[in-house]
């Protein structure tokens, strides 16, 4: 009678399950954002939210719970009623927060990704006195005279300050890292010279580099820069350990129905694809990405095998 | 000059005007709001700038930002309780006035000096943007690092009775300010645990808890009101012929330091209120009655601290680096709308430099006309009983903090603050040289640092460099003078030093 039993639970919950899916949303969705307005996770979740709540008939509100390295902010949707109605502006460090913060009730497990919907990538850039031109030079410069090269990097964890890991790592090479509070607090010294070079996401970067206020060396990603096409990757350069593409998107709670998932899936697909929405990123200095569920997921994959070896060798802890 | 001209015709348009004028009413309502902070309210605001044309956005914005520093007063003169940390100093001798029966005249002239320093602050950014760059340009770590020592040296004087006592207070500010993940190594100091206390204390927390929840639990056996309607009357609100006199040279001392430290990225509003007090502390003809209800120690820091919120838009919109956590929000808004500020803002987008700055002084005579008739207002809220006032006030604090985080240890703290102002005041030690402290040591631990791993861990770099150098040397020489008066005063055979009464 047992498998029987099952079945007709099975045919009773299914109408239900597709009803989840059909109906949803059923009211107002929120966006949990861990940085403050004007943060660069909190403008593309409006961006997204402006146009989603008119293609889904719900507002789509976007909250910011700042502080604690953004760790309330995690645990706040971690235990939040999985429907889909209570979502989090997730970014690479989805995949190794836990590396760099042991010991918290919620890690990568706690999140299903829905998408990865911007892109953004990294360039080491310097200030336009030094004399490097490539990486090369550079590397020249730090084997000669080990550990003098500052190279600031915007804050505590983020892939800017592990990708200057990662460059001594691979270049075999001493640097100077210097970490920032953010990365509005590093420029001001790179730019008037006090610290050499900079790690950090092209798009702060960029306005800089267009007034020759610091000079790009290479930038992390696999084929050059649209915005840059001038600066070589490091890949080019000769160091294809460097190749990376930090990304951010949003993330349900894990148990959020699958059906769900894909719904908002493919909103917000339509989205990042209509030419207004997509505009007003690239306008806001991103990288519009969007894709699979799947996609998204195996870019969780890809940070968490690059990142957290890198964490580990270092043994960055807090304690 | 025509670029102004072109600057005011922007701004006079009948949107901006308006948007303008929504901002500063707003900024003052949240100034005067203890709890609401600029960081707040700007938060609150910023989603709806999407819908807005990026002038006018920023019109708003920024509107809402120098508007809350003259709202901010009106709190700390008549209760007590700083409506945001830049105003703190303003309690100093605002509410000594208040108490005197002077509200209105300290209200008065705080518009006044707002006004001024705000004018001196524009007219400063207009002529000398491009030098004041450089100066701030020539600030590295290490010479952030001497700043910094001066201005907590500087911390220890502002305190009225022992120097002891106010030595003590800026250590336990500096020990609250470790409160959270340091920046460079990730390490959680002193947080028990408890996620809420990762970044460390807020600012507008302790400023609140200390000075205005202590005053609440001080004042709770007076329940009945100080004044009576009576009292209040026209001639009891107009500064006086020797307040007018006595407040001219402050205001401009206020306002040149403001407008200095409002341009170094890194500082801001707070610390200009500050240093601008100390400085009173030291040249003033009436130094000795500060802190009892003098004039002069409102009219410096409050032109001061709106002085520097102006200049504070010079490495904002010049640089695209803003010089404080409400600054990074109105650059937010600026990407919000694609436009990335930076060296080349002021040629690509001229109408929005100069219309932002022309909107500055329309707005700064805005406030000057919405505040004066308020003091009126405010004054009369004095004739309310107690027994209304202080329940409303902790609702609003109590809600207010709540707001900024979602975090009920903020309002746990902000409590627990006021009770430890309490007790403080009760054992004769100030809570201004405290919160001084907490401003100041993390920013001296995290300059220092950076200046050490720059210079590689050679100390004596930062003694080399010309400026920290000179800094560092006034700062040795301020601590070997106060070191040999005390040792005059102390000295066998010198006469006993007055105790200090405790309030």
């Amino acid at each position: 009678m047992k498998p029987l039993f099952l079945a007709s639970a099975a045919l009773l919950l299914f109408p239900v399950a597709l009803a989840t899916a059909q109906d949803f949303p059923s009211q107002p969705i929120h966006i949990i954002v861990s940085a403050g307005p004007g943060g660069s996770p909190d403008i593309f979740s409006r961006t997204l939210a402006h146009y989603l709540t008119e293609r889904i008939g719900q507002p789509v509100l976007v909250e910011n719970r700042q502080g604690g390295a953004g760790n309330p902010a995690s645990e706040y949707v971690a235990t939040s009623k999985p429907d889909g109605h209570t979502l989090l502006a997730v970014s690479s460090s989805l995949a190794f927060n836990d590396a760099l913060f042991p010991g918290l009730p919620f890690n990568r497990d706690s999140f299903v990704p829905i998408i990865a919907a911007i892109g953004s990538q990294q360039v080491l850039a310097v200030h336009p006195d030094q004399p490097f031109e490539t990486i090369d030079d550079l590397v020249a410069a730090a084997k000669a005279s080990p550990g003098t090269i500052s190279v600031a990097s915007p804050s505590w964890g983020t892939t800017g300050q592990l990708g200057v890991l990662l460059l001594q790592d691979e270049a075999d090479i001493e640097l100077n890292p210097v970490v920032y509070r953010n990365a509005t607090a590093a420029f001001p010294d790179v730019v008037a010279g006090h610290a050499d070079a900079i790690f950090v996401t092209l798009s702060a970067a960029l306005p800089f580099i267009r007034d020759g206020a610091l000079r790009p060396l290479a930038v992390t990603t696999p084929e050059r820069a649209p915005s840059l096409p001038d600066t070589p990757t490091f890949r080019e350069q000769g160091y294809p350990g460097l190749v990376w593409e930090d990304w951010q998107g949003w993330a349900a709670p894990a148990g959020t129905p699958q059906a769900v998932i894909d719904k908002l899936n493919a909103e917000i697909n339509a989205v990042i694809a209509d030419p207004g929405a997509n505009a007003q990123l690239v306008e806001q200095g991103f990288v519009p990405l969007g894709g699979t569920v799947a996609e998204a997921v195996a870019l969780v994959d890809a940070s968490d095998a690059l990142w957290r070896p890198i964490i580990v060798r270092h043994n960055i802890k807090p304690e | 000059m025509d670029m102004l001209i072109q600057g005011f015709s922007v701004a006079f348009s009948p949107d901006n005007l308006f948007y303008c004028l929504v901002g500063v009413f707003l900024g003052t309502l949240v100034g005067v709001l203890p709890g609401v902070g600029t960081l707040a309210s700007i938060s609150l605001l910023l989603p709806m700038t999407f819908y807005l044309d990026p002038t006018t956005a920023l019109i708003m914005l920024a509107g809402v930002y120098y508007g809350s520093e003259y709202g901010g007063s009106t709190a700390s003169i008549l209760l007590n309780l700083p409506g945001s940390p830049s105003n703190a100093v303003t309690c100093l001798d605002g509410y000594p006035m208040a108490q005197q029966g002077r509200a209105g005249v300290a209200l008065f002239m705080t518009s006044i000096a707002s006004f001024v320093g705000g004018s001196i602050g524009i007219l400063l950014m207009m002529g000398f943007s491009p030098l004041l760059v450089k100066i701030a340009f020539s600030f590295g770590p290490a010479e952030y690092f001497a700043l910094m020592v001066l201005g907590l040296l500087a911390a220890t004087a502002i305190a009225q009775g022992s120097p002891l006592k106010g030595i003590a207070m800026v250590v336990v500010g500096m020990l609250i300010g470790c409160v959270g993940m340091d920046i460079s190594s990730g390490i959680p100091r002193f947080t028990f645990g408890n996620m809420a206390l990762f970044e460390g204390v807020n600012m507008v927390i302790l400023a609140m808890g200390l000075f205005g929840v202590s005053e609440i639990f001080a004042s709770a056996n007076q329940l009945t009101a100080r004044l009576t309607a009576k009292d209040i009357t026209l001639r009891s609100m107009l500064p006086t012929r020797e307040d007018w006199r006595r407040s001219a040279p402050s205001i401009f001392r206020g306002s040149g330091i403001g407008s200095i430290i409002g341009a170094l990225p890194g500082t801001g509003a707070t610390i200009a209120a500050y240093l601008s007090y100390t400085v009173e502390k030291q040249v003033s003809k009436n130094r000795r009655q500060l802190g009892t209800g003098a004039i002069e120690g409102i009219s410096a820091p409050e032109a001061a601290n709106n002085a520097a919120v102006q200049t504070a838009f010079i490495p904002t919109l010049t640089m695209g680096i803003p010089g404080s956590a409400s600054m990074a929000l109105i650059l937010g808004a600026l990407m919000m709308h694609g436009i990335y500020a930076g060296p080349s803002t002021m040629t690509d987008h001229p109408d929005m430099f100069w219309g932002l700055i022309a909107s500055f002084w329309i707005g700064n005579v805005l406030l000057l006309l919405l505040n004066i008739p308020l003091v009126g207002i405010w004054v009369r809220l004095l004739a309310l009983p107690y027994r209304y006032i202080f329940p409303a006030v902790i609702i609003f604090i109590c809600v207010g903090v709540y707001s900024l985080t979602y975090s009920f240890t903020d309002v746990v703290l902000v409590l627990g603050f006021g009770l430890l102002g309490y007790g403080l005041k009760l054992a004769g030690y100030e809570p201004a040289p405290l919160l001084i402290g907490f401003i100041l040591g993390p920013l001296i631990e995290e300059y220092l640092r950076r200046a050490m791993l720059l210079a590689r861990g050679d100390f004596l770099t930062i003694l080399q460099r010309p400026i920290s150098g000179s800094m560092l040397l006034v700062c040795a020489l301020l601590l070997g003078w106060a070191l040999y008066v005390t040792w005059r005063r102390y000295r066998p055979g010198a006469p006993e030093p007055l105790p200090t009464p405790a309030e």
